[in-house]
């Protein structure tokens, strides 16, 4: 873009030529505001009379150099731009663009926590509401008066139950050798191998079992549910259901609460088995043989620790099934949002794991 | 992230001669089932053309053919001469760059707002400084009148909203061939009107070329040079032609109701 300036008449002259377009235009324009800048008191003249195309990028160049507020005597003029260009120019107000992009406030870290924190406060309000409906369609169900969607139970089941399966193996196996190998090593110091058992036993059945399996649940369950939940929020049929007089959390909340009070305490028995199998197979290394090992599980637990952990696994799987739920149904709009709702429904779901365990511990102790 | 595409920068009305986009003998659809066969139609540079047919017909279909997303089941189309079917992928993406495409839903990305939106193309194709893409992005958003929406995010827009940001976007990259669907559907009649304008003085000042399928019989009328309509039942495209002359002219009894909006009562009435 060639640039010259004439002594007499002290105008600059910027010619514009050939074709201008999204993806040559970027150097024309920063040389143009160059030149601009270079003369702030100069008169700029634009010559775009061999100008043979431009796109809508090229449009908004020569409505930048026009809108250019520069002192009199020193006005940017475009000359011999073809009328077909020229006709599209007008559409445009100068003053409409004056304004530069605004970023949103940015809030300091203080406010920030105080801010997050009063945001835990109204959810703790909305989840305690959320629970109570979910207790009076549960009760309903429970009693006999409210018909349950029994297809649609089975089929959550069968995704966040027996699809599950093999990973709860692997993890609770995995825990069991751990839990006895590492046991194993300080009991050995004192000659108490042989408790180890106990050891392995209570942990696994009473918590490792649930707990992990719980733990499995969230990342794989819960987020499924806020997921599916939060797409049909977004695509509206949520609001397809409310508006035929249907209840959301009856319709879509409930199956997944039932499955889940079904299906974790399930998995956590089956976590239980193999963490046991596990547990053995690590100490038949330390010579405590099959036999013994059940002869001396049989005398440390007993069914109520397995019952126990049974129970809290059943109330494990209604509160990831709540909160999943909960999250699903409270997403925003758009595809995002869909996506901080599982991830949520995660993060508050083993948070209440955890909470939830400790309230078992407290009152079991 | 700027690259510099060694593209053919979008051809001006005429640079290179021939039918901006060539449909031959097409026959597609989806797995078994066939929507259109031996379809075919010529776009000429600097025409608004028009996709005409009842809902589910495969409007939809056909253009996200011709910009190459779907695989024809035979025959072939050709972007300013140069096969889209048979193009390797790099040419394929360098043929779609030059088409600016808005969805039927809109197709915005959600987690950008609209402005950020519309910049979109500019940001990933172009070297352009910030200020000039913003500059950029504003007027086309002032052209689908969308300025005073720019900082919102697409979950927050309208339906119509959406669509005339999924235009601004669609138009940012300067392609001189566009493809909308449905760009008027649940637009009020004074902005649908606007953008009628805005679409007819893209082409008369640019010479850009306009595949647009739409059912809103007034914009057909305000917009398109030619149209294409296609029937479900045969598979194939009944009518071509100046919508006016295929309104009182045609002698196609689908066509007629069509274009006249009458019920399928009347056409039997009318006889055929
Ligand atoms: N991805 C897909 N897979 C299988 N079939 C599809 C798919 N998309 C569309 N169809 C089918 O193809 C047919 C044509 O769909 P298309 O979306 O092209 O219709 P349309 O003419 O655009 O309709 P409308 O005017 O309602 O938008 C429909 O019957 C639909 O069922
Ligand atoms: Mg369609």
């Amino acid at each position: 873009m060639p640039v010259s300036g004439s002594p007499s008449t002290g105008a600059v002259t910027l010619s514009l030529e050939g074709r201008i377009t999204a993806y040559t235009v970027a150097p024309i324009w920063r040389k143009a505001l160059d030149t601009l800048a270079r003369n702030p008191d100069r008169p700029i003249l634009v010559d775009a009379s061999r100008l043979e195309y431009i796109d809508n990028t090229g449009i908004a160049l020569i409505f930048d150099l026009k809108r250019r507020q520069r002192p009199p005597g020193a006005e940017v003029e475009i000359h011999d731009l073809a009328p077909n260009l020229a006709a599209l120019i007008p559409a445009y107000d100068a003053k409409r663009y004056a304004k530069a992009y605004e970023k949103p406030e940015a809030i300091g870290v203080i406010e920030h926590i105080g801010w997050a924190a009063g945001q835990q406060l109204t959810y703790l309000g909305i989840m305690l509401g959320f629970l109570r409906n979910c207790g009076t369609a549960l009760g309903r169900a429970i009693i006999g008066r409210g018909e349950v969607r029994w297809s649609e139970v089975l089929s959550v089941a069968t995704e966040a139950g027996a699809n599950a399966v093999p990973i709860v193996l692997l993890i609770g196996f995995l825990m069991g050798v751990i839990i006895a190998f590492e046991i194993g090593l300080v009991a050995q110091q004192f000659g108490a191998v042989i408790f180890v058992v106990n050891g392995v036993g209570v942990a696994m059945l009473r918590e490792l079992g649930p707990l992990m399996t719980a733990i499995v649940f969230a990342g794989r369950t819960g987020a499924a549910f806020a997921a599916e939940i939060g797409t049909q929020k977004v695509n509206e049929e949520v609001n397809a259901i409310l508006t035929f007089g249907l209840d959301p959390v009856y319709f879509l909340v409930l199956p997944r609460l039932l499955a889940s009070m079904v299906v974790v305490p399930l998995l956590a028995v089956l976590a239980d088995l193999v963490g046991l199998f596990g547990g053995a197979l690590v100490l038949v290394t330390f010579d405590i043989s099959f036999l013994q090992f059940y002869n001396q599980l049989l005398g440390a637990v007993g069914a109520g620790d397995l019952l126990l952990g049974v129970f809290k696994a059943s109330v494990f799987g209604l509160a990831i099934a709540a909160i999943g739920c909960q999250r699903g149904l409270n997403t925003g709009a758009g595809a995002t949002s869909v996506g901080l709702s599982a991830t949520s429904a995660v993060v508050t779901g083993i948070v209440w794991i955890v909470v939830i365990d400790g309230i078992f511990t407290v009152l079991t102790s | 992230m700027a690259q510099m595409a060694d593209i053919p920068s979008t051809a001006a009305a005429g640079a290179r001669g021939g039918p901006a986009i060539s449909v031959n003998r097409l026959k597609m659809g989806y797995g078994k089932r066939v929507l259109l066969d031996n379809a075919s139609f010529d776009v000429h540079r600097g025409e608004i053309l028009v996709i005409l047919g009842g809902s589910g017909c495969g409007k939809s279909s056909l253009m996200k053919n011709i910009i190459g997303l779907y695989q024809p089941m035979a025959g072939d189309i050709l972007i300013d001469g140069e096969s889209i079917v048979r193009a390797g992928p790099e040419k394929k993406a360098q043929l779609q760059r030059r088409m600016g495409v808005m969805y039927q839903s809109g197709a915005l990305f959600g987690s950008l707002n609209v402005l950020q939106n519309v910049r979109f193309p500019l940001d990933e194709f172009t070297d352009m400084g910030l200020a000039e893409k913003n500059l950029t992005a504003r007027m086309l958003l002032q052209l689908v009148e969308m300025g005073h929406a720019e900082a919102l995010m697409p979950g927050e827009l309208s339906g119509g909203m959406q669509k005339r940001a999924g235009i601004a976007r669609a138009m940012a990259l300067g392609a001189d061939m566009l493809m909308l669907d449905e760009p008027s559907a649940g637009l009020d009649p004074i902005t649908a009107a606007n953008l009628d304008r805005t679409i007819r003085s893209l082409r008369d000042n640019l010479g850009f070329t306009f595949v647009v399928v739409t059912h809103e019989l007034q914009s057909i009328f305000n917009i398109a040079d030619r149209g294409v309509m296609l029937d479900p039942v045969s598979h194939s495209i009944i009518a071509e032609g100046k919508p006016s002359d295929l309104r009182d002219h045609s002698e196609d009894p689908r066509v007629r109701q069509f274009f006249n909006r009458l019920p399928d009562e009347a056409r039997q009435a009318t006889g055929s």
